[in-house]
């Protein structure tokens, strides 16, 4: 379910070089040695970073086992995807009445400062 | 590190919402951070009542009834992080119980019963002439965060991620 993979998914994103590491990622997929090129990081730092990574399900790791190249999986950043704009539609919902309610204390106003 | 500052390509949508309403800016400020007018708006369609209480200062409280049309009661509860009158809003809310107690999310949420992060929302007002207007951003915690620092740059459509998936 949507349910623990979502949290999975957050967790697993909470950390800026794991983001990093899908950022790059998502311009294709690359060995533990590619992707720790650029950030100056060892490879088991890598490693283990990629592991995170594989079990919210974000990455998928090839089965040879000197290369393992590492590549994106997008169904958990979708999950997270339908849940913003579920969230979406109950803002814009509020947002409709708190313009309603704008409104009426405008009206009030005018109303009070005829009498007054 | 020049490569990790440039991070910004995270095919995460953020959500932002943004509103233009006719009144001034400290109007619509007070009433998006005073409670009895919180309760006039917050309730989505379909919510008959809300309860809210919220203290309008940098760790001020908040708490939120919302009773649905079927009978069912929400409650939020969570933190003033920062407040600026009548520019900003930075808060932080969870679900929780009739004892502001933390709750899993309700099932309508979509969230999940092992969620425990926050849910982090800035709130900016902007004057534009007479109106004002209003920008939402809202997300998890550590987006929030991340967003800060990345200035929400990466707003990149999950379309977008799998065009450049396939090619």
């Amino acid at each position: 379910m949507a349910v623990d993979r979502l949290s999975l998914t957050f967790g697993a994103l909470a950390d800026p070089t794991r983001r990093a590491i899908l950022a790059r990622l998502a311009r294709g997929g690359a060995s533990v040695t590619e992707i720790a090129k650029p950030f100056d990081m060892s490879l088991p730092a890598v490693s283990k970073h990629l592991k995170v990574l594989e079990r919210a399900g974000l990455v998928t790791r090839g089965k040879e086992a000197q290369w393992r190249p590492a590549a994106l999986e997008a169904r958990p950043l979708k999950e997270i995807d339908e849940w913003v704009e579920r969230y979406r539609v109950i803002w814009e919902q509020r947002l409709d009445r708190l313009d309603e309610y704008l409104k009426e204390l405008q009206v009030k106003e005018k109303r009070h400062g005829r009498k007054g | 590190m020049a490569a990790r500052d440039n991070v910004v390509e995270m095919p995460i949508k953020e959500l932002v919402i943004e509103r233009v309403f006719d009144a001034p800016r400290e109007r619509v400020f007070d009433v998006f951070t005073q409670p009895e007018h919180v309760e006039k708006w917050w309730g989505p369609k379909g919510v008959s009542n809300t309860v809210a209480e919220f203290e309008a200062r940098p760790g001020g409280k908040i708490f939120i009834a919302e009773r649905a049309l079927d009978g069912a009661t929400i409650y939020i509860a969570g933190v003033v992080r920062e407040i600026e009158r009548p520019s900003r809003v930075l808060y932080a809310i969870h679900f929780a119980d009739a004892d502001r107690k933390r709750v899993a999310p309700p099932a309508h949420s979509g969230l999940g019963d092992t969620w425990d992060d926050e849910i982090v929302t800035l709130v900016t007002f902007s004057t534009e002439g007479r109106r004002t207007r209003m920008t939402i951003r809202t997300l998890s915690g550590f987006t929030a965060e991340w967003g800060e620092k990345a200035r929400f740059g990466w707003a990149e459509s999950l379309d977008k991620l799998e065009h450049a998936l396939k090619l």
